[in-house]
């Protein structure tokens, strides 16, 4: 491992800001981990091919802004993620979607976000240093495990970053960013829990066409949407529990939608691995990024379901988008250090 | 990437290696927890589920979940509920929900109770608090989420920092295949255990076993009748009891 040493002292933490890395903590659902990891892992991955890092290296993931951090070693970053962000550095803005040299002395600020969008990930070059926990560096606060102590980040933490050589400043073209805004269509595919034995196909048309709010109790364990009766196929869950969205417990797979009673919930990467509730559908891998910036209290979601086919042919879109090779490069004197 | 038709595959070849379960021996510990009914962690999640979340949860009676427990399986009243969970083994089929929640299931056939969970789920249960969710019993590693319906509340079964022995070599207590037994006490008792546990001065009761899964359905074949006659009783009273 190479050596690392103070990069970003945290002066403002903000309201949720912690350590992630991507994909997280993987291969511990049966102990009942899931793998924590940033919840727009798209934005969080571009961060990081801005910044000429490995995709697995560890970065931060700010919810709702607001924080500032002074700099302690020159550095080079790039901010991606939510509009209406207001990134400073010093007092003048910093451009997102873009490599940035940042100088020893300086101070990085994050206003709030104004949205569309929710969280903005900040990638340092040479990764955040934090000790490997079962083999990740994610935060994931419930476990009480990864990043700094399991928690989010407070005042008078120092973020560590790994040595580095000199990158290549680059700027993610405007067609490969993401498109923010407050009504999203969610990509899904049916099931696992969506047969005609438990929901009928009026409830699918229903769950497919219904414009689903955000409710203001969202995090990184779940997207919460607006309470619900669907008709459901039969009247009692049986033994499972009363409710008909009742079942044997069983394992969840991450980005299920589950009918929790009568509410909804799009299982985040802090959520649970395994409960007693039907999942009608699954976020496809390349829609999950959208869960991390859909704005709890104020924005919309509708699901559309795509075939596996569709699936891969959004996943392949994914990947190009966070190969920096497609990056437009930059003089080198905008991130010289 | 796996293709999807390999996986299937994959996990089908997987599933026909299986040996049958009745021939199956397993390692399978007998642990003893020590368990405080109606304590006051599990009350305070249900105060908050009703202050912020549902006033109005019919599973919600006297700042608690027992009552309506004690109804939906057609008991007489709370220590009759309490008899039935004290008076099995309880088998953990799999770890999941959060770091080192086991899923109990009773092995005695005559003590299988069940309950509805909460709707809409609540947004915050005590580490240590147990519950039961359909006919599952289970006990809350971290403070989380949650939907069971709580009951009582015990010792610490997850400490990722291993302040206790019992947790320096894996942060889960309890293993899929352990059985746990609850013995009652009182919650002063119960918070004096779990001061104890942080200080690792606390005893866990945990011994070395094999589970015969035949040996197993051998010894229940005679109870499986009255047991059949039991569930016949609590279905009745589930259908008459509302549910959330």
């Amino acid at each position: 491992m190479s050596e690392s040493w103070p990069a970003l002292e945290v002066l403002v933490p903000g309201l949720e800001t912690t350590i992630q890395d991507y994909p997280g903590r993987l291969g511990h659902q049966s102990r009942g981990f899931f793998p924590a990891g940033p919840t727009d892992d798209l934005a969080f991955r571009m961060a990081n091919a801005l910044v000429g890092n490995d995709m697995a290296d560890a970065a931060l993931e700010i919810t709702t802004g607001r924080c500032e951090f002074r700099v302690r070693a020159d550095s080079v970053v790039a901010v991606t993620g939510a509009d209406g962000a207001g990134i400073s550095c010093n007092g003048r803005a910093v451009p997102m979607w873009r490599t940035v040299a940042i100088a020893e002395g300086d101070v990085l600020t994050c206003a709030a976000v104004r949205g569309p969008g929710f969280r903005l990930y900040l990638a340092v070059a040479g990764g955040i240093d934090a000790p490997v926990v079962m083999g990740s560096r994610a935060t994931y606060p419930v476990g009480g495990i990864g990043g700094i102590e399991g928690r989010a980040l407070i005042r008078g933490d120092v973020l560590r970053r790994f040595d580095t050589a000199p990158r290549v400043p680059r700027r993610v073209p405007h067609d490969l960013r993401p498109r923010l805004t407050s009504e999203w269509e969610i990509e899904v595919m049916r099931g696992p829990h969506a047969d005609p034995s438990l929901l009928t196909e009026a409830d699918w048309r229903d769950f497919t066409t219904r414009r689903w709010r955000v409710d203001l109790s969202s995090d990184r364990g779940g997207v919460r949407l607006n309470p619900h009766r669907f008709t459901w196929a039969r009247a009692s869950g049986g033994v499972a529990g009363g409710h008909p969205s009742n079942i044997l417990d069983g394992q969840f797979p991450l980005g299920g939608v589950a009918a929790e009673g009568d509410v909804l919930v799009i299982l985040g990467p802090d959520g649970p691995t395994a409960d007693g509730f039907c999942v009608l559908a699954t976020v496809v891998e390349a829609g999950r990024w959208k869960t991390g910036q859909v704005r709890p209290g104020r924005d919309a979601i509708r699901f559309r379901e795509v075939s596996l086919d569709e699936a891969l042919t959004l996943a392949r879109r994914v990947a190009y988008a966070t190969d920096p090779a497609h990056y437009e490069r930059l003089p080198s004197h905008h991130a010289a250090r | 990437m796996l293709s999807q038709r390999a996986l299937v595959a994959a996990l089908d070849e997987l599933h026909e290696a299986q040996r049958p379960v009745r021939s199956l021996v397993l390692a399978s510990r007998n642990i003893t927890l020590p368990i405080a009914f109606d304590d006051s962690a599990s009350r305070e999640a249900v105060r908050r589920y009703a202050a912020t979340t549902r006033p109005d949860a019919p599973n919600v009676r006297h700042g608690s979940n027992i009552d309506y427990l004690v109804e939906y399986n057609g008991l007489d009243d709370p220590r009759a509920f309490y008899d039935v969970v004290l008076g099995t083994a309880w088998w953990n089929a799999y770890t999941g929900f959060f770091p080192g929640l086991p899923f109990l299931y009773p092995l005695d056939p005559r003590h299988a109770i069940t309950a509805p969970r909460y709707n809409p789920t609540r947004s915050w249960t005590a580490a240590g608090t147990v519950g039961i969710g359909g006919p599952c019993v289970a006990i809350y590693p971290v403070e989380s989420v949650g939907s069971y319906q709580l009951f009582g509340r015990t010792v610490p079964v997850y400490d990722h920092l291993g302040r206790h022995a019992a947790f320096r070599d894996d942060p889960l207590l309890i293993r899929p295949g352990d059985r746990v037994r609850f013995h009652e006490v009182t919650e002063q008792q119960l918070l004096n255990d779990r001061r104890e546990v942080l200080e690792n001065r606390y005893s866990y009761d945990i011994r070395d076993d094999r589970f015969a899964v035949a040996e197993h359905l051998d010894q229940i074949a005679p109870l499986v009748e009255p047991a059949q006659r039991l569930r016949t009783a609590r279905e009745q009273a589930r259908q008459r009891t509302a549910v959330p």
